[in-house]
């Protein structure tokens, strides 16, 4: 898997056909086909994989005082699209044809000519009832068709989110997966020396922009979650007294102690659903995680094990919890019912320990941090605890967390010295690692689900 | 003792350093040998392979011999008839024991055997007199060109009888030239009705005593008309390094098998758009089929088909298959 982490651009399939080769090989043969076919059939079982030529003209302003928030949705989609990683935005100083009109079929050639595959254009427009409008459509240059199409109407302050569902449905009709980029970022916003960190809860567009704080730094805020429902966080702050897990509006900024326990609670992550808080409790030395019902209050304990059980999960679907325990001596990730019950260590990969598993919004892999030999690791394994895969290795990097479509993970990472952790992106095949604009230090980060 | 002891030294250095000379191994130089291209196909693709024609006739009972015509069985004749004895080679002395006997076959030149020559030296009495003879000796030969080319002999044995054995040899190259005219040296165009070859034509048409119509199924493992290997791999690669798939299909790769049939024309440009032969729907079906067809799309010209087998990729069936490429 290491080649697949240094370069974007790769074939996937180089070191598997050379290992197959000869079945590779043995598979091209030609193979006389039954009555009705064609004469000859070839088959291709390698690909090329690699990011997708593909040109976002400026988008055309539809009035007067349009051109520049339409130059901005362009903009924003491009480098959406760019940091995606499964395209590569054509420089628009090569563009052979200005579209003026997007209403009209473009020369496909001049498109071609700079081996565009596909051409995003667009048209913002300003309307009579003071709303925005944006259009845009997609052309498949080699195929010369319109691939999609639409139009949105939005607030003229909202028009980067426009940009971004654009961008979506560009993704979605090109890569066939569901998008990302209409989606939030909560974080813990670092500032201040080293020894007097001032820590806020930050929330901000997937790509960084509309950084908002939600909490005034007098106390210290960790591991905030997103509800998958309504537009509340779950977070653990150290107040006076013990850390306690709390419930904050994103909206109206009301906020509320979740449970009333003795000792302090941490961990805390929202149920698929919505309806139920999973988190850790401390008793005595030990702590279990426990479940809580956010309308009726009520709890159900999850484990009673005589070690540290935390960073509670839940499949997808509800049915499942990943957690971290040190049952084994060493901490692990173990999966057990969502109801309790017995638990299975999925996480078996040689020496060191496994923490803050997270599972993917897709259901195919759990997202961990491992640390081992001094070196912290992001990586992802099949919820069977196969295929395990690290995507980035070094002094310190944690908190993965899945983008809404699970093909992407945002972790921070801490170089170390006087120096403050910054938030990253890498795909989960551990491609295109990049850092996300923050204003200043950030860790933590959770990513919302989709916002439509 | 010192004396001996460094003569001893001596001869052992010698002894050694000759051995590490001597017997110094010397490096394995195999030549290189040419790559040969070798290709694994599985039982199956063997089994297709050798498969034959599928509306081939079975095998027949009792096979008989291909027949035009019905008629009488016609003897076999021996074009050449068979070498039975060869002219011993002499080279030496021995040949004067054993003169070389007369060639037995009739349309074989009698020209004399070089080897002959070296002979020569050792008779170097030619006979004159046999000589002088030979054009008096009654001949057949019913036209002049025979005659004039026997006046044309007339004057070379001089120069070639001397070669050979007197008596017997002489004799036996006499009797050889009556039978063969040589007229290759004269072209006479009023004569070449006497030049043509009148023996039977070789061609006939099949006789047997029934007519039977049942030809060769050829080889069943013949596909000469195929596209050649180097062909096929040429068109792979070019389509590989343009399928471009989308990785969301990596998780169930099998739903997304996407088969194209193109048809092409003589410049190895698509006729028309390709045509995506199974059904699907799903936005990743949807992706991974626009991908496949931009790859279509983009391998024109497809110039590494010869022209030549034409009629083999004017239509072209191609399986995209993403199973193996997020296999693992």
């Amino acid at each position: 898997m290491s080649d697949r982490n240094s370069n974007p651009v790769l074939n996937f399939t180089r070191r598997r056909a050379l290992s197959l080769g000869a079945g590779a090989a043995a598979a091209a043969t030609l193979v006389t086909r039954p009555r009705g076919a064609s004469a000859v059939t070839v088959d291709i079982n390698q690909a090329n994989v690699q990011p997708m030529p593909i040109a976002v003209s400026d988008f055309v302003g539809g009035g007067s005082g349009d051109a520049e928030t339409a130059q901005g949705v362009s903009q924003i989609i491009t480098a959406n699209l760019r940091r995606c990683g499964l395209f590569a935005p054509i420089d628009p100083a090569a563009f052979l044809e200005k579209i003026t009109n997007v209403d009209a079929v473009p020369n496909f050639a001049s498109w071609r000519t700079i081996n565009a595959q596909a051409l995003a254009t667009g048209r913002v427009t300003r309307q009579n009832d003071g709303r925005l409008k944006a259009e845009f459509r997609l052309w498949d240059v080699l195929a010369g068709q319109q691939l999609a199409g639409q139009q949105y109407f939005t607030t003229p302050d909202n028009w980067r989110r426009i940009a971004h569902i654009i961008s979506d449905a560009i993704y979605e009709r090109l890569t066939g997966d569901k998008g990302y980029f209409d989606s939030r970022v909560v974080f813990v916003d670092e500032t201040g020396a080293k020894e007097r960190r001032i820590k806020r809860l930050a929330i901000m567009d997937q790509d960084g922009a509309n950084v908002r704080y939600l909490t005034r730094g007098d106390e210290l805020v960790l591991t905030p979650r997103f509800s998958p429902s309504t537009q509340e966080i779950t977070y653990m702050a150290y107040g006076q007294g013990d850390p306690r897990v709390y419930l904050l509006n994103i909206e109206t900024g009301q906020r509320e102690v979740v449970g009333n326990f003795p000792g302090m609670s941490f961990a805390p992550r929202f149920s698929p659903d919505g309806q139920r808080v999973v988190m850790s409790l401390q008793e005595g030395s030990n702590s279990n995680i426990f479940a809580m019902d956010l309308r009726s209050k009520a709890m159900t304990r999850l484990t009673e094990a005589a070690a540290i059980d935390t960073a509670p999960s839940y499949s997808p679907d509800g049915g499942r919890i990943c957690f971290e325990s040190d049952r084994g001596g060493h901490p692990q990730i173990y999966i057990m019912p969502a109801s309790g019950g017995a638990a299975q260590r999925i996480s078996f990969g040689g020496e060191g320990s496994y923490s803050t598993p997270v599972w993917s919004p897709r259901g195919d892999y759990i997202g961990f941090t491992r640390q081992a030999g001094g070196k912290f690791a992001i990586g992802v394994m099949k919820p069977d605890g196969s295929g395990e895969r690290i995507l980035t290795e070094g002094y310190h990097n944690e908190g993965p967390t899945f983008a809404p479509n699970g093909r992407v993970i945002m972790f921070f990472r801490d170089p170390g010295g006087s120096a403050g952790p910054s938030l990253f992106t890498i795909d989960v095949g551990g491609r295109n690692e990049l850092k996300v604009p923050t204003p200043s230090f950030a860790s933590d980060p959770a990513w919302s689900p989709l916002l439509s | 003792m010192k004396r001996s002891f460094i003569i001893s030294s001596i001869a052992h250095v010698v002894v050694l350093g000759w051995g590490l000379v001597a017997f110094a191994a010397r490096p394995n130089d195999a030549p290189p040998t040419e790559a040969l291209p070798v290709e694994f196909i599985s039982a199956n693709q063997l089994s297709q392979m050798t498969n034959g024609v599928k509306n081939a006739p079975k095998a027949i009972e009792n096979p008989k011999p291909l027949a035009d015509k019905v008629g009488d069985l016609k003897p076999v004749k021996e074009l050449a008839p068979k070498v039975v004895d060869k002219p011993e080679i002499r080279t030496d002395t021995a040949a004067a024991a054993a003169p070389p006997k007369p060639e037995p076959k009739p349309e074989v030149k009698p020209e004399p055997k070089p080897v002959e020559k070296a002979e020569k030296p050792k008779e170097p009495e030619p006979k004159p007199v046999e000589k002088a003879e030979k054009p008096k000796e009654p001949k057949p030969k019913p036209d002049q060109v025979v005659e004039e080319l026997k006046k044309d002999e007339a004057k070379k044995p001089p120069k070639k009888l001397p070669e050979f054995k007197p008596d017997q040899i002489a004799e036996e190259l006499k009797k050889d030239d009556t039978k063969k005219p040589r007229t290759q040296t004269k072209f006479d165009a009023n004569q070449v009705a006497a030049l043509l070859d009148h023996r039977e034509p070789q061609r006939q048409v099949a006789t047997a005593a029934t007519l039977s119509n049942a030809a060769s199924l050829g080889v069943p493992t013949g596909n000469a008309s195929h596209l050649s290997q180097s062909e096929l791999e040429a068109l792979r690669a070019k389509l590989i390094s343009l399928w471009n798939p989308p990785p969301a299909i990596s998780s169930t790769p099998d739903q997304y098998v996407v088969t194209i049939r193109i048809r092409l024309t003589r410049d190895h440009r698509l006729i028309g758009p390709p045509e995506v032969l199974n059904g699907g729907s799903g936005p990743l079906f949807e992706a991974t089929r626009d991908s496949a067809v931009r790859a279509v799309i983009q391998g024109q010209p497809y110039d590494m088909l010869s022209a030549t087998t034409y009629d083999l990729w004017k239509e072209m069936d191609i399986n995209f298959d993403p199973r193996e490429v997020f296999g693992g």
